[in-house]
């Protein structure tokens, strides 16, 4: 199950479309769309026609030129971002960055050969949608439902969010920074730390990305 | 008993604790943190040393077929305590598709070994007695880690030994109480464990706060169940956060 969760978290990163008074079929369309895009690549990767650098190197460059996580980011610091220092803030920044891309790239492996389709929408407000879909095709052989909270932006659809078997992934992320901080009176850098040790225990370091500021 | 005795030890626990508590594991519903970060320790450990290692051998030497039709007699087996549930919530219909799969698959499916009335289209439910208490209005009240069971919160916790009476394993108190019956137990947690070792895996790739990715996922997954007699599946939604 989680496995289908990350595999459509890394969605959430790879893709953001231009739209200008969206609409709920706009929002499908969105998410289909890129659905495949990924899905495609991941087929490329299980088939052999493309190696893990390839893929490593195109899901970051998707991600710097269309995803906000800036907005994920401070979604993650809730009431946090207010309080902490400009430092802070942007050593987190980079350092959550760099958590996200180093979860979604560990897991690739896991995805190959899952099919997306899309099954409706909800839209919760003007430009706030949640894109109903199946995922299909993985080893056990089981159907799994994936919503996608899909907000438009500046004329932007962006999938912010998404929802496996009723457990939201940013939500989730949200809660571990959120218990960190507040486990060490309310300092950004706790949870900067957490983060930086998660992705030395992965085997991915950090140090390749740009660094914040420092703390 | 041994539910019992955790619940009381926590809401003892619960009292010299609370004031080390933090207020946003208060405001998590969590109040007995310290606690349950322990007993969350001590089953990480219990999986890690024994009931990981366990599951990971049943998987290797158990043929996929096999596999199956334990899983099925297993969940065949709970279905008496879906249909208490059901009928405790009110739900006739779904009642009868728990009771048209039990008759189905006991009988025909060889004593639940195959899953005859899911393969021919029958819905599946899955209901306990926590999810039953909810829909009588009941909170969840605070979250509970309970040593080798895992996530859970006040009321599941009850709801899990209320859920003892219907299932088949506890109406013969001389079975129940058998060797026979604790070896079953074992091999329905052995191949639980085993079914969700792909989550485990996972959990320990990515959890920035593996105590608290848990507590978050049990929340919401709990949620879900809860909401999902209601029919209005649209109603998930209405509560999600906004992202400014």
């Amino acid at each position: 199950m989680f496995k289908s969760v990350l595999a459509a978290a890394a969605l959430i990163l790879t893709g953001a479309a231009s739209a200008q008074d969206t609409s709920a079929s706009e929002a499908e369309a969105f998410v289909e769309s890129n659905a495949q895009s990924v899905i495609e690549t991941l087929q490329a990767l299980q088939a052999g026609e493309r190696d893990l650098d390839e893929v490593r190197a195109e899901f970051r460059d998707r991600i710097d030129r269309l995803a906000d996580v800036e907005r994920i980011t401070n979604f993650v610091l809730g009431r946090y971002r207010r309080t902490a220092s400009e430092e802070d803030l942007a050593a987190f920044s980079e350092t959550f960055r760099e958590y996200a891309i180093s979860v979604y790239e560990t897991e690739l492996t896991n995805y190959a050969g899952q099919t997306l389709s899309v099954t409706g929408s909800v839209t919760r407000s003007p430009g706030d949608y949640v894109v109903r879909s199946e995922v299909t095709g993985g080893p056990d052989g089981r159907t799994y439902d994936v919503n996608w909270r899909v907000l438009e932006s500046d004329g932007e659809l962006q999938v912010l969010d998404a929802q496996v078997f009723g457990v939201w992934l940013a939500q989730t992320q949200r809660e571990q920074i959120l218990s960190i901080i507040g486990n060490n009176r309310g300092q950004v850098s706790a949870a900067t730390e957490a983060l930086n040790d998660r992705l030395e225990n992965s085997g991915t370091q950090a140090a390749d990305a740009p660094q914040g500021s420092g703390e | 008993m041994i539910l019992i005795r955790f619940l009381l030890v926590a809401g003892f626990a619960a009292l010299s604790t609370a004031c080390a508590t933090s207020p946003d594991a208060l405001e998590a519903g969590d109040p007995f943190e310290p606690v349950n970060r322990a007993v969350f320790q001590f089953n990480d450990a219990a999986d890690r040393a024994i009931l990981g290692p366990a599951a990971r051998t049943y998987a290797q030497v158990t043929p996929q077929p096999a596999q199956r039709g334990v899983r099925n007699v297993f969940n065949n087996l709970n279905r008496p305590v879906v249909l208490a549930n059901t009928l405790l919530q009110g739900d006739f219909e779904r009642s009868s598709d728990v009771l048209l799969s039990f008759i189905t698959d006991t009988t025909f499916g060889i004593g639940g070994l195959f899953a005859l009335a899911e393969a021919n289209g029958v819905p599946q439910h899955n209901e306990d007695f926590g999810q039953t208490l909810a829909v009588w209005g009941l909170g969840d009240g605070p979250y509970l880690m309970l040593p080798l069971l895992g996530p859970s919160n006040l009321r599941d916790g009850a709801g899990r030994f209320v859920d003892r009476y219907p299932h088949p394993f506890n109406w013969n108190e001389d079975f129940s109480q058998s060797g026979e019956a604790w070896a079953l137990r074992g091999l329905n947690g052995l191949r639980f464990r085993a079914d969700a070792e792909n989550a485990f895996a996972t959990l320990d790739r990515t959890a920035i706060d593996p105590y608290v990715q848990m507590r978050s996922a049990y929340r919401q997954l709990r949620a879900e169940q809860i909401r999902d007699r209601s029919g209005d599946d649209d109603a998930a939604f209405d509560d999600l956060p906004d992202f400014d």
